[in-house]
């Protein structure tokens, strides 16, 4: 369809022929469309700017064949699992098997809030893997929280990988947010091993001061792992969201906020911890688009061996956005001769009355710092690794919850640990 | 300094300014600094680089961009951190106004064999009234866990205080602006020659004339 | 019991600490002065092995061991101490996490258990007591907003819980006010003991009349130029460096 995209790559090809599988087995007009837009860029390579520093296109030998809905036989392996496994964060958990919704795996859920299955739309953001994600993925479910309901708990969505096989598995999930209602989700990525490829879309809308937190925890080791996050706020409405990401051999968390009403706020962390010949990407587009918004960016990343860490944020103030609030803040402790980062914070502003800004480092950890530790009797591996728990804290800490810092707290230990 | 012609009140006829320099330090503690102040051309992309080959070699970019009218800046430098201990430091100010977009674009790589680099990049945009754009796009690759890398970059309007201060001691807000815009970019400016800095200092004047009222 | 002998320090090919000997016995107090960029904290840090610092030449005993061929953490375990002129601030570890892992790593060096939450807890309120350290500092992260004072009596506080065989104070008494410096001299005095020795690196007489020095040597241009008894500081409070630097030069 696209005449002037002459070569396409391996993977590619297999992409347009899984598309035309499904659209021979199901035919729909607005999974074409998407994947018109991802036909349109093909896999992005370093000349698309957002994804300069991960280029997919060479990175993606082939694509994996397309997980087919889970059987009888794997909704009740995956029970067992279930049943043997300890849950990230107290609260009902959603559980997600091969991309789809299985509510006899899941929990009841709290009063207030409630899952319909059906396919989830979004207004499009300017990504082709967004736009695959669209195609490709099975229906999907919406979570959606009542008007004024406050949810004490967390709610987990556990996107639950299996098998050894290789394959991609697709998923898609929208979270509304009713006027005035308060909620916090994690989402858990498990199970996954190195020949898993998994794209998976959280479609988050908050309505008119609706609260809501996020928080990603990518601990297992698919070859890939592209996420998309996509955040639209009403007016006084606020997002707090965090992305753990410990694990992948080549990971994408791709953030795409937009203040639409005036005065929401929005502060957004992560912490990356890539060692080996890792690579982990976080890219963020945080827009503007209403006057007194508030936006705050704080990531970290821990980065050893022979891995590559990627972080490029783009603060985006439109013209109505007066009184703009923004500042964002990257930093990487670089632990291995080899190791690299990379870091694009981008501001692009179009109205005058703004305080925006941002900060970026990367270093090796401060030798005075292990100096001082050390001339108090700190083996020297320990210093390291209480100063590294305390970089890596210092992002974790801004979440506001208790339980969640710890358990988070707890995978960035554990993560030390296993490398000391 | 650069003050070509940038067009008639809509833009037109104005200068194309496209440029490249490059510099190349490759001796032993060699050192290229690049001050330029650019007030002029229609559009201008210039991007003066230093390639800090020699060990302890120093790479250093000053820059003041003023936009105004219809003017688009597209300026910054790219400094390649190749030899040990190689430094550099880039303070650029960018100055919108009228119907402008300025963009400061950068990149600074320490590459693996330059053990020790370090970079500072310190920019600031300053935006005059609500149809101009500031734009700031900074690379930053680090392949190298010696090298130290810190950027920090900022953009805001006027300070109204500043503006009123000015005001009440009788200074149109012409001068005013002048004043306050003049301040921003000193820690350019000081990195000017004494004549030069007084120069650079009436062309700021004159290229924001009409930016408010 | 602490012994420097003919120590010989660059850095970055520059000679800072120049054929420089110095011993210290058990039970003493040595002050060192001498005027700024003499070398005073260069040496106390070389004695804390500090990396960076290159030594051409020379030894540093403690006990007949030579610090040099140990690592800094070995070497506080061996009891070396050093209270930094200024305190390295670390955000994110907080100050409780930290006097805990240094309070264990002695402990286990001694073949000691960790201590008990409580009792760790009792034995920190104790000493910050004394030092007029008030708890809610030591729920802050490691000397991160500190004011100068309360970075100085942190590290007197440290060397309470940590009792080292040599304390090296280094301008401890700089920005402290008399009232503060009367609460860490007491506390130095207080850890006195006749197996414990110290090094006062200071400017001021101040400080000495509350810590009494057995000995006063007096450094210039990276060596020790003069050495006597407490009037030799008294001394020096009158004419100054002046003299001293000359002879070095
Ligand atoms: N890290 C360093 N790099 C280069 N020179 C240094 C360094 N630290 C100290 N010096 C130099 O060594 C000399 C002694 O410094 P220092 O030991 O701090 O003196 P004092 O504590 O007596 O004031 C000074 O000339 C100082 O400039
Ligand atoms: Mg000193």
């Amino acid at each position: 369809m696209n005449a002037h995209v002459v070569n396409r790559s391996a993977a590619e090809k297999t992409l347009f022929r899984q598309f035309a599988e499904q659209q021979a087995r199901e035919p729909s007009p607005v999974r074409a469309a998407a994947f018109a837009r991802f036909a349109e860029a093909g896999l992005p390579t370093r000349r698309v700017e957002a994804w300069h520093y991960t280029d997919l296109r060479a990175a993606m030998a082939d694509a994996a064949p397309v997980l087919a809905a889970p059987t009888p036989a794997d909704i009740k392996a995956a029970r067992l699992r279930l049943a043997r496994r300890e849950r990230f964060a107290p609260g009902a958990q959603l559980v997600l098997l091969g991309g789809r919704y299985i509510g006899e795996l899941s929990d009841r859920l709290p009063d207030g809030v409630t899952v319909t299955e059906g396919a989830v739309l979004a207004v499009p953001v300017a990504d082709p893997l967004a736009a695959l994600n669209e195609a490709l993925s099975p229906s999907g479910c919406t979570i959606s929280v009542a008007r004024g309901a406050e949810i004490a708990e967390p709610i987990t969505i556990l996107h639950l990988a299996d098998g050894m096989s290789d394959y991609s598995v697709y998923s898609r999930s929208a979270i509304a947010l009713n006027a005035g209602a308060r909620a916090s989700f994690v989402e858990v990525f498990e199970g996954a091993q190195a020949r898993v490829q998994r794209h998976s879309a959280t479609i988050m809308t908050l309505a008119k001061g609706a609260k809501a937190r996020h928080v990603a925890v990518v601990g297992d080791e698919p070859g890939l792992h592209i996420e998309t996050h996509v955040c639209d706020l009403a007016e006084n409405a606020e997002l707090e969201a965090f992305g753990l990401i410990s694990g992948g051999d080549l990971t994408r968390r791709q953030i795409f906020v937009r203040m639409t009403g005036d005065e929401a706020k929005v502060s957004l962390g992560g912490l990356a911890l890539i060692d080996g010949d890792r690579r982990a990407d976080t890219t963020l587009q945080v827009v503007h688009a209403a006057p007194r918004g508030t936006s705050r960016e704080f990531y970290r990343a821990i980065v050893d061996d022979d891995a590559i860490g990627v972080f490029q944020g783009k603060i985006i103030v439109e013209r109505a956005a007066q009184k703009t609030d923004g500042a964002m803040k990257s930093q990487a402790i670089l632990l291995s001769p080899r190791a690299q980062m990379n870091e694009k914070p981008e501001l692009e502003i179009f109205a005058d009355d703004v305080v925006c800004g941002h900060g970026a480092t990367v270093a090796s950890l401060d030798p005075e710092q292990v100096f001082y530790l050390r001339s108090r009797g700190i083996p020297e591996s320990d210093a390291k690794a209480m100063l590294l728990e305390a970089f890596g804290g210092e992002s974790i800490d801004r979440i506001e919850d208790e339980l969640l810092i710890e358990a988070l707290r707890a995978r960035l230990r554990a993560w030390l640990g296993s490398r000391m | 300094m650069q003050n070509w012609y940038p067009g008639d009140a809509q833009g037109r006829g104005g200068i194309y300014n496209f440029v490249t320099k490059r510099g190349d330090c490759r001796g032993a503690r060699s050192k290229i600094s690049w001050t330029q102040v650019e007030t002029g051309s229609a559009i201008t992309w210039k991007y003066p680089s230093c390639i800090l080959r020699g060990e302890a070699s120093r790479g250093e970019f000053y820059s003041i961009a003023i936009s105004n009218g219809h003017q688009q800046v597209d300026s910054g430098t790219k400094m390649i951190h190749l030899g040990r201990n190689t430094t550099s430091r880039i303070i650029s100010k960018g100055v919108a106004a009228g119907k402008s977009q300025n963009t400061y674009r950068g990149q600074v790589s320490a590459h693996r064999l330059a053990t020790g680099a370090r970079n500072f990049t310190n920019c600031d945009s300053l935006l005059i009234g609500q149809e101009c754009g500031a734009h700031t796009v900074p690379y930053i690759e680090a392949k190298n866990s010696s090298a130290v890398i810190e950027h920090e970059a900022s953009t805001s309007k006027v300070s109204e205080e500043q503006m009123f201060y000015c005001l009440q001691r009788g200074l149109s807000a012409e001068e005013a602006t002048a004043l306050i815009v003049n301040g921003f970019v000193r820690d350019v400016l000081q990195q000017l020659p004494m004549e030069f800095a007084v120069e650079a200092q009436k062309l700021i004047s004159i290229s924001l004339e009409g930016s408010v009222g | 019991m602490l012994e420097i002998r003919n120590l010989s320090v660059s850095i970055q090919d520059k000679l800072i600490l120049d054929n420089l000997s110095l011993g210290v016995n058990a039970g003493e107090v040595a002050a060192i002065m001498g005027p700024n960029g003499s070398g005073k904290s260069t040496l106390a840090y070389v004695i804390a092995g500090k990396p960076g610092y290159e030594v051409t030449s020379g030894e540093i005993l403690l006990d007949g061991d030579n610090l040099l061929e140990l690592e800094p953490n070995e070497r506080a375990l061996r009891g070396v101490f050093l209270a930094f002129q200024y305190p390295t601030e670390i955000p994110g570890v907080g100050a409780m996490t930290f006097l805990k892992a240094a309070l264990n790593a002695q402990r286990r060096a001694r073949g000691e258990s960790d201590l008990t939450t409580p009792d760790f807890m009792r034995r920190v309120r104790e000493a910050a007591q004394a030092l007029k350290i008030e708890q809610e500092m030591l729920r802050r992260p490691l000397n991160v907003g500190f004011s100068g004072g309360e970075k100085k009596r942190f590290e007197v506080l440290q060397m309470a819980l940590l009792g080292p065989r040599v304390g090296v104070l280094d301008e401890t008494d700089s920005g402290l006010d008399i009232d503060a410096l009367r609460i860490v001299a007491d506390g130095v005095n207080a850890l006195r003991d006749p197996a414990r020795a110290f090094v006062v690196i200071t400017h001021y007489q101040r400080l000495l009349d509350h810590i009494r020095p057995d000995v006063v040597h007096v450094m210039s241009r990276g060596r020790i130029v003069a050495s006597g008894g407490p009037e030799l500081a008294l001394e020096l409070e009158r004419n100054g460096y002046r003299d001293y630097a000359e002879e070095a030069a």
